[in-house]
């Protein structure tokens, strides 16, 4: 290809028989071994005369042989075209120097590109493409100054693929350890970094480059699959002898670097390759012989990991006696490199580490133990050790589920051999790549497009009620616990007054109700969505596990503190299942937790204190599995009255019969199931989603977004209140207080005013406002008048909700009030009926004037429009005009 | 301070005479301030017994005369329309003080670092054009080889000020920052590279990442970055900047430094920007008194406190500008009205503080400007001027309007909003107050705007 001197006019000649011509010669100068003299034969053949194109065609043809031939004769439609057209040539004529010369970079640089993209060119010839200047030198004087160095691998430099691979009888590890494949190696890689292009054009690894450089890091992923289809024999090498290849490969990768970011050598000593996407992926449990030294990918779950300790990584020593300094010895993985005799005074020792130019570097072990999920049936799962070095330190962290792609190593152990009484070896695998299964988003990788689609979201006048209908969206009814849920999400916003002791932000929820209330479900939605979220159930969860413990450090042998469940759930939720369930000692271990959001320890010679910045979401059944309403609810639930109040919202879910809504919920969870089957085809998922839709008319967001939505709330919206309505929430606190004296369910303390404010604050961060309004101040009395009432016994309620009937009718639609007093009065009908006829009715007439009357109480007057409504409808009732009568067919 | 020049006869008249001190909220009035100060300190004792009462109140009606004579060659001459019709700014007043006092003999290193700032603070406020400030430094840096010219260096006691004369980054504060920070927050740098979008910030990554210069690094204090690299950074920069597009003059900028003590170095811009910062500072019940003193302070060069408070302030105020920049451009606040561009500030926001200020503001414009024209695919964003207005007294309902020149007329740093404000309020009745130093800054009432803004759109067009 490229390899004319700049004055050969073959390739300037610009008539318009150019393509084809570069097209015939291509073969004949890939190959290194040609010489040039039949060129320049016919250049001055072109020089002198405008030569008929088929004589030019015909001449290139003949200097050809050997294994290119036949690629002349493969059928080429342009060539017959170009033909009649190639006569012109006067205008081409006097084109410049300069002109020419441009012309001619511009071939060769089309030429490199076909070349590269049917795959024609040969690989062995990199040097000559690492710059479009370099290639003007001839290659004769490049192979002449080569063979002048008198290198001995100057034959092997040369190598091509077939030769590469050919490995002369010795091993892969000995063959590309050897200084000539290592050359060719590192050649060739770098050649793949700098040019390989994806299926879109993009430069792939310099932009990658590029990226690592931005982030100031030294790890450069490399596709295994990438590399396979362009550099197949490196591809074959590299599992089969990682460790030197992955020497050469990062001795490459650095120098490629530092050709495009001269200066990088400051900020990154080393640049590490990381092979990502390994095709074959070996369990835990199957790692045998067979892969030892082997590059593997593996996957488990990090159940420990040490803390980051100094690997020596080049040492010296000082000689004791002569103070010479000794070195450097570059330490291997596995054993400890010592200096035998000092060269200066020819003592044997002792020498010391000299600290001051001892090279270390970070060192990490990790244990990973089989996924449960991938665990054989009836087996327990098994663990393997790794080791993490340099910048994938601390990576990931006890319980993230993880890839690894490393080297199977193989090391000595002492310890083993007493036990097993033969040569047995401990395994280990030396990280060389690690991906976590959930890289849970952050604020700081969202990009800006994320955060335009966030803002937007934020100027839809709906989006409190389309976050609200968002929640947990496979899950049919329970808004009051969707609002909960959501605000809880969104969270407060801590206060430190003076510095003295904070306020708590977050917001405790506890949903207390009849078994298969989806409870649990919800705990498990929050689970997925929440940006830093723990588990546990009461059952599982004990004072410590909760908190935290005091352990011996399994290799240190020293009393170390453990985190427990709301430690680990630092700045984010968590969620207690069966809450009921726990022991009382054990629940009133977290009683500090949830208020004071520190937790305290002073065991085995540690006092501290850590931080549990997390909100509680905590999930219970009523004493004896059902709520009943006619108790209050301290009476109904197994819990003391401190930790009840420590809760903000108090959510109870009761599983009450009407007929009308169980026929709805049946339909939207078949629906649901019908929808969300693994194998059901995009038609079926869409045919059912209109299903579950018919609920309300408000667009749900998408789950991702959501997220994304929660996170940046969380990180970037710190809500103010600013001329609160003082009064009213006053006026709010002192008629709850009286009620809850004369009615004697939960106490109302001061905490509920905080509560109340920290729910406006999450509304108002829901919106992503500056400052807290008048509608969230609303929305935060509303619900918390909700699970006040709720929790009343069945006889108050109703009064009660009369007594707070304006502040409850918040921005509930008219026509959502209207139903439920429609229904109220239709429940009333059936059991009228059902007394007084003894068997159910099909039908339930109400009279159309009862409805208007207690519509009038309500400030309601207009009731056509709720006649006509689709949740009039939905409810299967039916207006009848004529008789004034509203008919429920049940 | 109108300080044109002061002849001799003038000199003459103003002899034991109380004079009226008129003083701009700036701090090249203030330098020149000092430097008259320490002028009549040094000069005639007798009148010492005087200015120990009171610092500025001076009564005089010479200066009162020169105004009135200038008001009525005004009315006589019809073509000063023109002079009227753009405000300039001529050379710095604390500049021509010291070489009053030069020539009286009275120049000390002490009036000639005083001078320096008054200079610096001219280019900071963009009140000069640069090659203005060229000359300026150039006479300056005559004075600073005559003052600080030793034999030998070591002779020179640390106690004493010594002044030198170097290339600086234009970088805001970056001595007393990190680096990082101070790139995101001097308007140049931070325009070139949009540091206010996600690539942005990456681009810049990589252009430090290609100097060498590690992030942690770039990212902690300057004063404790590697000394390897923080002797080189001015080089390194220069060397690697052609390739994001950077040119000369928008990283370097001909400034002087003064060494005094052990302390840390001090730059000119630096101690300009920190005094300007002090002297709008807004603490709750300082008047303007308080603040012209305490930026006094400042200058004093032995006070090293009221210089770091007034660093962290000017950091304060920076990092307001640069969000509140951002805001303007997320929101898309700065709109074109046809012959301008203009934006407002909303009310409420914590930082309404800052801008309540003309020099704040004024650079708050200026970055705003730059920031819009760079992300602008509008081209004749740049031969836009543009009109910001700033929320200035809630209870009142005033706003503070400032109105800067466009871009493609940078050289000539004229501004002509000051004439147009005017027959704009007059035009209108709007309630306006144009009692600012600068006439192209001026307050009016919130609820004028709308009107105000229609006849300043048909008057411009």
């Amino acid at each position: 290809m490229a390899d004319e001197t700049p004055s050969d006019p073959f390739s300037t000649a610009t008539s318009p028989s150019r393509p084809r011509s570069q097209r015939s010669r291509d073969p004949v100068t890939s190959s290194p071994g040609r010489d040039l003299p039949p060129f320049e034969d016919e250049s001055e053949l072109l020089g002198e005369g405008q030569v008929e194109e088929e004589v030019e065609e015909e001449e290139d043809g003949e200097e050809l042989f050997g294994d290119n031939m036949e690629r002349d004769y493969r059928p080429i439609p342009e060539l017959d075209v170009y033909t009649h057209e190639g006569l012109d040539d006067e205008e081409y004529s006097d084109i410049s120097e300069g002109q020419r010369q441009a012309a001619e970079r511009d071939i060769r640089r089309r030429e490199r590109e076909e070349g590269l993209l049917a795959g024609r060119m040969r690989r062995g010839l990199i040097y000559d493409e690492s710059s479009e200047e370099e290639e003007e030198q001839p290659r004769k004087r490049r192979a002449a100054e080569r063979a002048a160095e008198g290198d001995a691998e100057d034959e092997e430099m040369i190598e091509s693929i077939e030769n590469l691979e050919d490995m002369k009888g010795h091993s892969v590890r000995e063959w590309v350890a050897m200084l000539g494949p290592k050359t060719e190696i590192k050649n060739r890689f770098k050649n793949f970094l700098r040019t390989f292009v994806d299926s879109k054009g993009h430069n792939v690894y310099r932009e990658k480059i590029r990226q690592m450089v931005e982030g100031n890091k030294e790890s450069l992923v490399v596709d295994y699959n990438m590399l396979a289809s362009v550099e197949q024999v490196l591809a074959y090498f590299l599992p089969e002898a990682p460790t030197e290849m992955l020497q050469n490969l990062d001795e490459a990768a650095k120098e490629v670097v530092l050709s495009m970011y001269p200066n990088y050598e400051r900020i990154a000593k080393e640049i590490h390759v990381r092979i990502a996407e390994l095709p074959l992926i070996e369990e835990l449990r199957s790692l045998r012989q067979l892969h030892l030294n082997q590059l593997i990918r593996t996957s488990g779950v990090v159940t420990s990991c040490t803390g980051v300790l100094p690997q020596l990584s080049v040492i010296k020593y000082d000689c004791n006696k002569c103070n010479y300094v000794l070195g450097p010895f570059y330490q291997s993985q596995n054993q400890e490199v010592k200096p035998g005799n000092c060269p200066e005074c020819q003592s044997s020792g002792p020498f010391q580490i000299n600290m001051e130019q001892t090279l270390y570097k970070n060192y990490q072990r990790i244990t990973i133990q089989e996924s449960p999920g991938k665990v054989p049936a009836g087996r327990l799962p098994r663990s393997k050790d790794a080791i993490l070095l340099d910048d994938l330190v601390d990576t990931c962290k006890p319980g993230d589920e993880i890839e690894l792609t490393g080297v199977y190593h193989n090391n000595y152990d002492g310890s083993l051999n007493t036990a097993n009484g033969f040569p047995v070896f401990a395994t280990v695998i030396q990280a060389n790549f690690i991906t976590k299964k959930d890289d849970k988003v952050a604020v700081s990788n969202m990009t800006d497009e994320d955060i335009k689609a966030i803002v937007q979201l934020s100027k839809d006048e709906r989006i409190g009620e389309r976050i609200f209908v968002s929640m947990a969206p496979s899950i049919y009814g329970h808004e009051d616990i969707k609002r909960g849920i959501a605000l809880a999400l969104f969270g407060g916003e801590p206060k430190n007054p003076g510095g003295k002791h904070k306020v708590r932000g977050d917001l405790n929820i506890l949903i207390c109700g009849d078994p298969g209330t989806a409870k649990s479900q919800f705990l498990k939605y929050v689970e997925k969505t929440a940006p830093r979220v723990v588990f546990t159930t009461g059952q599982g969860a004990s004072a410590v596990g909760l908190t935290a413990y005091v352990q011996r450090h399994p290799v240190s042998r020293e009393w170390t503190l453990e985190a427990g469940a709301l430690v680990l759930a630092d700045k984010g939720i968590c969620l207690i299942d069966e809450f009921d369930k726990m022991n009382d000692a054990d629940r009133t271990s977290i009683h500090e937790a949830m208020e004071q959001q520190t937790i305290s320890i002073s065991k085995a010679g540690i006092v501290t204190s850590l931080q549990a910045r997390c909100a509680v979401i905590a999930a219970a059944n009523p004493i004896g599995g059902r709520y009943d309403p006619s108790l209050t609810f301290s009476e109904n639930v197994d819990l003391t009255e401190p930790i009840l109040s420590r809760f903000d919202i108090l959510c109870v879910v009761r599983d009450t019969v009407d007929p009308v809504v169980d026929e709805q919920m049946a339909r939207f969870v078949t629906g649901s199931h019908m929808k969300h089957h693994p194998n059901a085809t995009p038609e079926e998922a869409n045919e059912n989603l209109n299903l579950l839709n018919t609920q309300s008319s408000i667009e749900p967001i998408p789950q991702d977004l959501l997220k994304k939505y929660i996170i940046y709330c969380r990180d970037k919206v710190h809500p103010k209140l600013h001329q609160m309505d003082q009064d009213k929430v006053a006026k709010m606190y002192a008629d709850l207080r009286r009620e809850s004296m004369a009615t004697g369910s939960i106490p109302i303390t001061v905490r509920h005013i905080e509560s109340m404010i920290r729910m406006a604050e999450a509304h108002g961060r829901m919106h992503l406002r500056d400052y807290v309004n008048e509608d969230d101040v609303n929305m935060a009395i509303r619900i918390m008048l909700e699970s006040f009432i709720s929790t009343q016994k069945f006889s108050v309620m109703r009064t009660m909700r009369k007594t707070f009937g304006r502040y409850l009718a918040f921005r509930k639609d008219n026509n959502e009030l209207l139903l439920f007093i429609l229904k109220q009065l239709a429940q009333d009908q059936m059991t009228f009926q059902r007394n007084r006829y003894g068997t159910d009715q099909e039908v339930i007439e109400i009279s159309e004037k009862d409805l208007a009357d207690k519509a009038r109480q309500i400030n309601i007057t207009n009731l056509t429009a709720f006649y006509d409504s689709d949740i009039f409808k939905a409810n299967r009732f039916a207006h009848e005009s004529k008789r004034k009568v509203i008919i429920q067919t049940v | 301070m109108i300080v044109k020049d002061f002849r001799k006869e003038f000199y003459d008249q103003i002899q034991h005479q109380r004079v009226l001190l008129l003083v701009a909220f700036d701090v090249d009035a203030l330098c020149a301030c000092k430097i008259l100060q320490s002028e009549d300190e040094s000069g005639n004792d007798s009148d010492s017994s005087d200015r120990s009462v009171k610092r500025k109140r001076f009564d005089d009606e010479a200066i009162e005369k020169r105004r009135e004579r200038r008001l009525w060659e005004e009315n006589r001459n019809k073509v000063l329309f023109d002079y009227n019709q753009f405000s300039s700014f001529g050379s710095s007043a604390a500049l021509l003080l010291f070489e009053l006092a030069w020539k009286m003999s009275k120049d000390s290193n002490d009036l000639l670092w005083l001078a320096i700032n008054g200079v610096t603070d001219q280019l900071l406020h963009y009140k000069t054009p640069r090659e203005k400030y060229i000359e300026d430094v150039m006479a300056l840096q005559s004075h600073v080889s005559r003052h600080n010219h030793r034999d030998d260096a070591d002779v020179i006691s640390v106690n004493c000020l010594k002044i030198m004369y170097d290339d600086e980054m234009n970088l805001n504060l970056y001595r007393h920052w990190s680096l990082f920070d101070s790139i995101c927050h001097s308007i140049n740098m931070a325009c070139k590279f949009k540091v206010w979008t996600l690539k942005g910030q990456k681009r810049l990554n990589e252009f430090l990442a290609e100097m060498g210069l590690p992030l942690t690094q770039c990212k902690q204090k300057f004063s404790s970055m590697d000394s390897s690299l923080k002797g080189n950074i001015k080089n390194i920069i220069k060397e690697h900047m052609a390739k994001y597009g950077l040119e000369d003059k928008d990283v370097i900028v001909p400034s002087f430094f003064a060494q005094y003590g052990f302390r840390n170095k001090l730059c000119a811009m630096d101690i300009s920007l920190a005094c300007a910062s002090i002297l709008e500072s807004f603490d709750n019940g300082k008047t303007g008194t308080d603040s012209f003193l305490l930026a006094l302070d400042v200058l004093d060069r032995s006070n090293v406190n009221a210089k770091e408070k007034g660093i962290e302030m000017a950091k304060n105020q920076l990092q307001a500008i640069i969000k509140q920049v951002q805001t303007f451009l997320d929101m898309h606040q700065v709109i074109s009205a046809g012959p301008f561009l203009y934006a407002f500030i909303q009310e409420g926001i914590p930082d309404v503080k800052f801008f309540a200020h003309p020099q704040c503001l004024m650079r708050l414009a200026r970055f705003t400007l730059e920031a819009h024209c760079s992300v602008s695919r509008n081209k004749r964003a740049q031969t836009l001027p543009l009109v910001l207005g700033a929320p200035l007294d809630r209870e009142q309902g005033t706003l503070l309007v400032i109105g800067i020149p466009p871009l493609s007329l940078d050289e000539e740093r004229r501004n002509f909003f000051g004439k147009a404000f005017e027959q704009a309020a007059t035009s209108t009745n709007a309630r306006t107050l144009h009692d600012k130093f600068d006439t192209f800054i001026m307050e009016m009432k919130t609820d004028d705007r709308s009107k105000f803004f229609d006849a300043l759109i048909s008057l411009l067009q």
